[in-house]
């Protein structure tokens, strides 16, 4: 009958709740899609890089290095010679060495030179290796295999003939009309930064920088420089051994740093703005509790009557005061349920455009158990907020 | 039935204004009583005092054989929702909740009589005793015209059975032709049903519907 009663009553005042309804609604979607991109983006990049035990580049922050490496972020500082990763990568405690070239782009989409080796070490996610969903991985100089991203968004299939343009901008001028690039893989969908990705050999970027009408594809060779390198050690005991004998090569200098102790001190950066965010949407939330509380103490003069009469009927003070209260509940829960339906709807729709534009790979939201722990939050806070309207309703009944 | 004796009250906010001053006052079972008297002198008051709301500053208040004025406030509502039904001057009803749901909500507070299938059939006979046509009965109350407002009033006012109906000026909004109907409706129900009536009304007009009058600036003598 509590409810019942306090359905009806909100019912009855259509205009005004439906106003505090979308504001609250508004409210816990903006909570939710805080705290949904917060965890999307932490996955994303934990999701990143697996196996990795160390990623080599020029001297720069841990931070820069990690960013431009993985998630293709930023830029690269300097170069590493390809004389450093020949004597790196022959050291006995290396069992693998990804050499990676950073710098050059398709429509935007970043490519990178890399050996065979990427295709058998690198793995993301929880151990997950790269699959191809098409082709085969390159061969030759003008081979390329492309992420599933770059696939889906530019309509490529295999056999498709594509140039290259030096720099990482889409309208960079230095296209490389004279050596057209075959796809001959596609890469299957791994919602890494991999997914946006070209990947071509070494030789390919030389080919590319070289830019010479007169260049023999056949004997083209290794480029000098590359960008950086992705380590995997036999075994893990030595890592901190090898990154500190690298970062004193006196030869060059060079970073070696630990993807998750550099991810974690991203967390640490990125957590003062997270955490800002999310007291941003709690006040946003708050506001609009008081909002609820405000449309329900003004009702509450114009309907003294009702609330004397159920008192003459017998309902004790305490079930007008549970009345008020149930009412403010009752637009927290639709809300609530209006705004996981609503993040559902975004995040399905701008899956696509998040991933391609930001790099963050979004999944759809669903209610999940750190929803229910936001909703009891939710609904506990509104209990708080609705003492006042019900205060008022409590002692404007009781005083008959 | 109803029995005060030594009663005083004053209001909180005025203690050194006697409201209600009563030194013996009785009703017997099934008695119907009109009280009358000009504005200001304590009927309300009075009536707030018989149905358990106020408590006395002195006095017993003996309602049903229980003593009004030593009982727990919890206690007054639930005895009031059992025994006591009230029909207001004016907003006898919730007005989003249509005639049926409003004296369904009356029957709620009546703990001891839970809501049984059959008492929906009773409240339907009840409304069409009331002259209340099934049309009327599923529309939002504040689309009823006010003689059907009062009598729908009346039924919610009786379902629970109560053995004493409170009325405060029910008629004073009602024309001539409303104000009979309504008591011919109101007195048939209540003697079928041995409900003692507590009516107030200036309308000295409607005495021929009582047992017993009463003055009631001489039941109270402030």
């Amino acid at each position: 009958m509590l409810i019942k009663l306090a359905i009806e009553s909100l019912k009855d005042r259509k205009e005004s709740i439906i106003l505090a309804l979308v504001g609250m609604t508004i409210s816990i979607f903006v909570l939710f899609g805080v705290e949904h991109i917060r965890q999307q983006t932490k996955k994303s990049f934990v999701n990143a890089l697996s196996g990795t035990d160390l990623i080599i580049g020029a001297r720069t922050s841990n931070i820069n290095l990690l960013l431009y490496s993985v998630f293709r972020l930023g830029s690269p500082t300097n170069n590493i010679s390809w004389n450093s990763f020949k004597k790196i990568s022959s050291e006995k405690e290396i069992e693998w060495a990804i050499p990676i070239s950073l710098g050059d782009s398709h429509k935007s989409f970043p490519v990178i030179g890399t050996t065979i080796n990427y295709f058998n070490y690198f793995k993301y996610g929880a151990d997950r290796s790269l699959s191809l969903l098409q082709g085969t991985v390159f061969d030759k100089p003008l081979d390329i295999v492309i992420g599933h991203q770059v696939a889906r968004k530019l309509k490529y299939k295999l056999g498709d003939k594509i140039y290259l343009s030096h720099g990482l901008s889409g309208t960079s001028f230095s296209l490389h009309k004279n050596y057209p690039f075959k796809i001959v893989g596609i890469l299957a969908p791994t919602g890494t930064p991999v997914d946006r990705t070209l990947h071509v050999s070494l030789k390919g970027i030389e080919v590319i920088h070289r830019n010479d009408q007169t260049l023999d594809i056949k004997t083209i060779k290794d480029p000098d420089q590359i960008t950086a390198i992705f380590l995997g050690l036999k075994s893990k005991i030595t890592t901190f051994r090898v990154q500190r004998q690298i970062n004193e090569i006196k030869s060059e200098p060079l970073l070696a740093i630990l993807p998750g102790v550099a991810l974690s001190e991203l967390w640490q950066i990125s957590e003062l703005l997270e955490n800002s965010l999310l007291t941003i949407s709690v006040l946003v939330f708050i506001a609009s509790c008081f909002g609820v509380a405000a449309t329900i103490l003004s009702s509450i003069r114009e309907r003294t009557h009702e609330l004397i009469l159920m008192r003459t009927l017998g309902a004790p003070p305490t079930f007008i005061f549970k009345l008020i209260a149930v009412e403010a509940m009752l637009i927290t829960t639709v809300s609530i349920i209006l705004s996981i339906s609503l993040m559902y709807l975004t995040t399905t729709a701008f899956q696509e455009v998040l991933s391609i534009n930001v790099g963050i790979n979004v999944e759809p939201y669903l209610a999940s158990y750190t929803t229910l722990r936001y909703a009891v939050f939710l609904l506990g806070g509104t209990a708080v907020i609705a003492l006042i309207p019900g205060y008022r309703a409590y002692s404007v009944s009781r005083l008959g | 039935m109803i029995e005060l004796s030594d009663v005083v009250f004053k209001y909180a906010s005025r203690p050194d204004k006697t409201v209600i001053n009563i030194s013996n006052w009785k009703v017997g079972p099934a008695e119907r009583v009109l009280l009358h008297g000009p504005s200001g002198t304590g009927k309300s008051t009075f009536l707030n005092i018989i149905s358990g709301f106020f408590v006395p500053n002195y006095g017993t208040v003996n309602i049903c054989g229980k003593r009004l004025d030593k009982m727990h406030t919890s206690k007054r509502d639930r005895f009031r929702a059992e025994n006591i039904g009230y029909v207001f001057q004016q907003f006898n009803l919730v007005p989003f909740l249509n005639a049926i749901e409003n004296v369904k909500l009356a029957m709620h507070f009546q703990p001891s009589k839970n809501m049984r299938r059959s008492d929906l059939d009773d409240i339907k006979k009840l409304l069409q005793d009331l002259n209340i046509s099934k049309s009327e009965w599923l529309i939002p109350s504040r689309k009823l015209s006010i003689g059907q407002q009062q009598r729908v009033a009346i039924a919610r006012a009786i379902v629970g059975k109560p053995k004493i109906l409170i009325a405060d000026e029910p008629t004073s909004a009602l024309d001539s032709k409303n104000i009979n109907n309504f008591m011919t409706i109101l007195n048939s129900l209540v003697t079928s049903q041995n409900i003692t009536l507590i009516y107030v009304s200036h309308d000295l007009n409607l005495s021929k519907h009582f047992t017993r009058i009463e003055d009631f600036s001489r039941v109270n003598i402030h």
